[in-house]
C-alpha cells in the first residue's frame, strides 16, 4: 500500500511534464490537429492522455501562445473542430524542453549502468589497521 | 435524446464551475468539450456515459482548466443558502472578537497598573487601587534592607579663632539617606550664633560652583585642618551635600593654616 501510494504520486509528478513533451511532439507531427486525433493517434503509440487531462493542457499552451488554434467549420465534416498548430515560439521552445529531456535521459542511463570504482583505503586507516 | 440530455446537463453543471473565465473563452472550451463527445461517440464505439466519464465529473474538468490558469474552483451558485449562514457565521464571529477586545481594553485601562510597588511609602496598589497592601514597617525585610544603607563617620579637627583654640567634632550617624551629623565645637553642640567664619571656606565659595558633591567634598578635604574629610570621600553615596553645607555654615570659625592640628578617627 505504502508503495502504491509512492508510485502514484511519483507517477503523477513525472507524468506531467512527460506529457506536454508528448503533445508538443505529436502536434508538430501532425503539424494541423485537434483534440481527439491527438488523443487517439497517442493511443496508438500506448500513450494514454485523458481527455480531462489533454483540454485544459492545450487550452494554456494555446493562451500562453506555443499553440495556435483555429476552428474549422467548413472543411470538416459533422461539427466544427478546434485545430491546433505550433508557432514559432512554441517550436523554440519545444527545441529547449526535448534537447534537457534527452539530456536527462542520457544522464539517467549512465547512472544505471556506471561501474562502481573501488575507493583506495587512505594511508590513515592502513595505520590504524596495522596494530590490530 | 437521452444522449443529449446528459451531455446538455454536463455542459451547463461545467458552465457554472468555470464561472470566473471570461464568457468567449467558457463557450469555446464548451464547444470544444462538445466536439470531442461528438468525435468520441461516432468514431470511439464508446457511450455516452462512458465518454463523460473520460472527461472526469464537471467539477473536476473545470479545476483542471482553472488549475492550469492558476486559479481555483468556484463553487457553483447553488450553493447560495450555504454562503449565507456562512456569512452570518463571519459576522457572528468578528463581532464578539471585537466585544472581547473592547472589552479586554476597558479592563486593562481601568484596573492598571496591575502591579505598583511605592517603595518609600511601603505600599504595593494591586489593579489599580482595587487592592492596597501596605508593608509591615517592622518587618525583618525592612531592617535588612536598610543595613547595608548604614554609614559612620567621625573626624575631628582644631584651629585657633582669635586667639582661642577651637575644637570642631564631626559624626555622622545612621541611614544613608538620611544621616544625622552632628557638629560640635569645643564639646558643645553648634549653635548658629557660635558659629564664626572659616576663611578657607570662604575662599572656595566662587571655585566650588557647579562642581559634583564628591568634587566640593575633594576639594574640602584639600584644605588644611579638613584632612580627615577624605574619610568621608570614600563614602560616594554619602549625601556629600549636606555635611558640605552644615560646614559652611560654619561661617565664622577661623581655622589657622599654620597650625592645623589634627586628631582623627575613623571607623
Amino acid at each position: 500500500m505504502v508503495m502504491e501510494n509512492y508510485f502514484n504520486k511519483w507517477i503523477g509528478q513525472i507524468r506531467r511534464g512527460y506529457l506536454e513533451l508528448c503533445i508538443f511532439a505529436l502536434i508538430i507531427r501532425l503539424e494541423k490537429t485537434y483534440g481527439f486525433e491527438i488523443i487517439s493517434t497517442a493511443e496508438t503509440l500506448g500513450l494514454s492522455i485523458k481527455e480531462g487531462t489533454l483540454y485544459p493542457i492545450l487550452n494554456r499552451m494555446t493562451k500562453e501562445g506555443h499553440l495556435s488554434a483555429n476552428w474549422d467549420i467548413q472543411n470538416v465534416q459533422g461539427h466544427p473542430r478546434k485545430f491546433y498548430s505550433i508557432t514559432p515560439q512554441g517550436r523554440e521552445l519545444f527545441g529547449r524542453m526535448k534537447a534537457e529531456f534527452e539530456d536527462m535521459n542520457e544522464t539517467f542511463h549512465k547512472a544505471c549502468t556506471i561501474e562502481k570504482i573501488l575507493t583506495q583505503p587512505s594511508k590513515e586507516e592502513e595505520q590504524t589497521e596495522k596494530p590490530s | 435524446m437521452k444522449t443529449q440530455n446528459l451531455i446538455e446537463r454536463y455542459m451547463s453543471q461545467l458552465d457554472q464551475y468555470l464561472a470566473h473565465i471570461p464568457a468567449t473563452e467558457k463557450a469555446e472550451i464548451i464547444l470544444e468539450l462538445n466536439a470531442h463527445i461528438q468525435d468520441s461517440l461516432q468514431n470511439g464505439n464508446k457511450d455516452v456515459e462512458e465518454v463523460l466519464n473520460n472527461l472526469g465529473t464537471p467539477e473536476e474538468a473545470a479545476r483542471r482548466y482553472l488549475e492550469e490558469r492558476g486559479l481555483s474552483l468556484s463553487m457553483p451558485k447553488l450553493s447560495g443558502q450555504k454562503s449565507e449562514t456562512g456569512k452570518w457565521l463571519t459576522i457572528a464571529f468578528l463581532g464578539s472578537f471585537g466585544l472581547s477586545i473592547a472589552f479586554a481594553i476597558f479592563i486593562m485601562t481601568f484596573f492598571s497598573p496591575l502591579v505598583e510597588v511605592q517603595e518609600e511609602e511601603g505600599k504595593v496598589r494591586i489593579l489599580g487601587g482595587l487592592i492596597n497592601v501596605q508593608e509591615d514597617m517592622t518587618s525583618k525585610n525592612k531592617g535588612k534592607k536598610h543595613k547595608d544603607k548604614k554609614i559612620k563617620a567621625h573626624l575631628k579637627f582644631s584651629g585657633t579663632d582669635q586667639g582661642k583654640e577651637k575644637h570642631v567634632e564631626i559624626n555622622v550617624d545612621g541611614d544613608k539617606e538620611s544621616p544625622n551629623i552632628e557638629i560640635k565645637v569645643d564639646g558643645d553642640q553648634l549653635k548658629e550664633d557660635q558659629i564664626k567664619l572659616i576663611e578657607n571656606l570662604k575662599n572656595l565659595e566662587g571655585e566650588i560652583e557647579g562642581l559634583s558633591d564628591l568634587e566640593k567634598l575633594e576639594k574640602l578635604s584639600e584644605l588644611e585642618g579638613l584632612k580627615n574629610l577624605k574619610e568621608l570621600k570614600s563614602l560616594k553615596e554619602l549625601k556629600n551635600l549636606k555635611i558640605f553645607e552644615e560646614l559652611r555654615e560654619l561661617k565664622e570659625l577661623k581655622v589657622e593654616k599654620e597650625s592645623p592640628t589634627e586628631e582623627a578617627q575613623a571607623e
